[in-house]
């Protein structure tokens, strides 16, 4: 009696494998990788899809716009519907402006045949755009047992034209109030050469370091100017006295050389009734501080008068007279030079 | 000129990858394409060529040059060439950089008056630039150069009348800083407008029908029913992939296509 092999032939076992492996398979469809896909995938999944494509008109001027309908129809059971195939990437599809679609929807779905249409709105670029290209479609049949056979293809033929040059239009047929004859001229002025090779640099901010010299140079600057001729005119001022200020010093010199403080005294009263106005035997110290501030002197000359007007007045009627007061010349010299050097700040002057 | 068959083998050896060529037979080899379609331009093939002067020049932009003269010749040429849109952008880079040149702004004037709009409304019109009078539209260098020496002189008035305690040159003073005012005025506005441009630069729709969209998507609705055509201006905002928003001079924000539009390269 022979034993029954109830074994399973070696060859028989892929079988088997890819029969097993359906049975696991075939209640949980495949998923289209995310990872990649191709670059005309659609979205559409599904046993089979077919697509065609047809023109209107096929006959035009170039830059006359058709109209592209691409129609995607399912040959069997789908799991999902086709999007939108993007055409204006395709390389054929470079001889025409392609308007930007208004939506991914279909256009029109046409439920008895299972097919979905998209409108798609061209324009030949020129005469030699005498066909629209044929292109294909991607989509993704989770039936198929192994990975790779599952991304699949179809492919519309391409769709012949006929597109005319335009004549070229005369001004009488120009719409509008644009003519070739408006164009200004200078749209036909074009730069040559040289002048070309440079490069402009657009307004900018001026650096920091460059704004703060720009600003803080001419205040600066003016400051400076300011300071400078107020010791150049005290310098002035020192050089160059006025004709009764002249006599007067050397009056006083010469009194002070003898000793002789009336002569001194009576320099400086000769100066100041000439050239202030006052006359100092008519004054108090007080009073003669106050005229020589009206006059906007400043209060040191009018401080030095005083003192000196109080020891002029001690001297002239001290019993021995003018023998002392031997400072007095050098006060009537600090008095005239006080004297003589706000002469030029005086607004009176 | 004469017309040079050896150099027009050079750029084709250049666009074909042969080694690169200087900046100056660039130069020359877009002044011989525009003197080409200078010689033709009343004729059918004038759009082709001041179309190849037009690219000719980009290649000069393409290496580093950039001017507002250069500008111009781009402007010029694309128009001529039929391609508004790219006009309309090379006359705006243009004035960015020297906004005093008048033939730009005619340029720019001319090329705006072919661009259609749908209504009567302001959707899409192009921004009003116009605020300042002509005779302000200076270099920029003489009007700081002006700025400077009106603000030295102000100062040197000042300093003078301190001196002389003379009434009238603080006048003269006041005036000075006016001026001051004006010229430094206008070259802050020039300033932000130019900051203006480098941040939200501009672009150019080149397709007519154009919608503006609520996300960078189709399956986004319309941000506003009226399209957009050849032509008119927007500034970027962002660019996301393949979609860009765009603000409009009115401020109305949308998405649009990058393929729908003629911008420079982020």
């Amino acid at each position: 009696m022979s034993e029954r092999n109830h074994s399973l032939s070696p060859r028989l076992l892929p079988v088997a494998a890819l029969g097993l492996l359906a049975l696991v398979t075939r209640d949980a469809p495949a998923e289209p990788p995310v990872g990649w896909r191709p670059k005309d995938f659609t979205g559409a999944e599904g046993v089979g899809f077919r697509l065609a494509a047809r023109a209107t008109p096929t006959e035009l001027r170039a830059e006359d716009s058709l109209t592209l309908t691409v129609r995607i129809t399912a040959v069997g059971p789908y799991r999902r519907p086709p999007r939108r195939l993007e055409l204006s990437g395709l390389a054929g599809f470079r001889q025409f402006e392609i308007a930007v679609p208004s939506s991914e929807s279909p256009d029109r779905y046409l439920a008895a045949d299972h097919a979905w249409e998209f409108d798609y709105r061209l324009r030949p670029r020129g005469p030699q755009a005498n066909r629209i290209p044929g292109f294909t479609m991607s989509f993704y049949n989770p039936d198929v047992p192994f990975e790779e056979g599952r991304w699949q293809t179809t492919e519309a033929g391409p769709v012949p034209l006929r597109v005319l040059p335009r004549p070229p239009l005369t001004p009488d047929q120009a719409e509008g109030s644009f003519s070739e004859t408006a164009l200004p001229s200078s749209l036909y002025r074009f730069a040559h050469g040289p002048s070309l090779l440079r490069s402009d640099r657009p307004v900018e901010m001026p650096h920091g370091a460059f704004l703060i010299l720009a600003v803080g140079v001419p205040p600066a600057a003016a400051l400076a100017w300011v300071a400078a001729s107020r010791s150049w005119i005290f310098t002035r001022r020192r050089r160059k006295l006025s004709p009764a200020a002249r006599k007067a010093l050397m009056a006083i010199q010469g009194a002070d050389r003898s000793g002789d403080a009336g002569a001194a005294a009576a320099a400086l009263a000769s100066y100041l009734q000439d050239v202030i106005g006052i006359v100092p035997a008519e004054l108090t110290p007080g009073e003669a501080i106050s005229r020589l501030a009206q006059a906007d002197h400043p209060l040191q000359c009018g401080a030095e008068l005083a003192a000196f007007l109080r020891t002029w007045d001690a001297l002239r009627f001290a019993p021995d007279g003018w023998t002392t007061g031997t400072e007095l010349p050098a006060t009537a010299e600090r008095i005239i030079l006080c004297l003589e050097a706000n002469r030029w700040f005086s607004p009176l002057s | 000129m004469v017309f040079s068959p050896l150099l027009s083998l050079l750029l084709i050896a250049d666009t074909a990858g042969g080694p690169p060529l200087s900046l100056e037979e660039l130069a020359a080899g877009a002044d011989q394409a525009c003197e080409e379609a200078l010689a033709v331009r009343d004729g059918p093939r004038a759009p082709m060529l001041f179309r190849k002067a037009a690219k000719r020049y980009e290649n000069l932009r393409r290496r580093g040059l950039d001017s507002a003269l250069l500008e111009r010749n781009l402007g010029n040429a694309w128009f001529l060439a039929g391609d508004v849109p790219r006009a309309i952008l090379a006359y705006r880079r243009g004035l960015g950089l020297g906004s005093h040149d008048q033939a730009l702004r005619d340029g720019l004037e001319y090329a705006r008056a072919h661009v259609r709009y749908v209504d009567a409304s302001s959707f899409g019109r192009p921004p009003k630039d116009g605020w300042l009078p002509a005779w302000t539209r200076t270099n920029a260098t003489v009007l700081g150069t002006l700025a400077f020496s009106l603000y030295a002189l102000a100062w040197a008035l000042l300093a003078r009348a301190w001196i002389t305690q003379k009434w009238l040159l603080l006048a003269a003073m006041a005036l000075a800083w006016a001026g001051v005012a004006g010229a430094a005025g206008i070259l802050l506005a020039q300033v932000g407008h130019r900051q203006k441009d480098t941040a939200l630069p501009p672009v150019i729709v080149a397709q007519d029908g154009v919608l503006l969209r609520k996300g960078n998507g189709l399956a986004y609705p319309p941000a506003h029913p009226i399209p957009l055509w050849r032509g008119v201006e927007a500034r970027r905002r962002f660019v996301r992939a393949d979609w860009v928003q765009l603000e409009l001079a009115g401020g109305e924000v949308g998405w649009v296509p990058r393929q729908a539009l003629v911008m420079d390269e982020p």
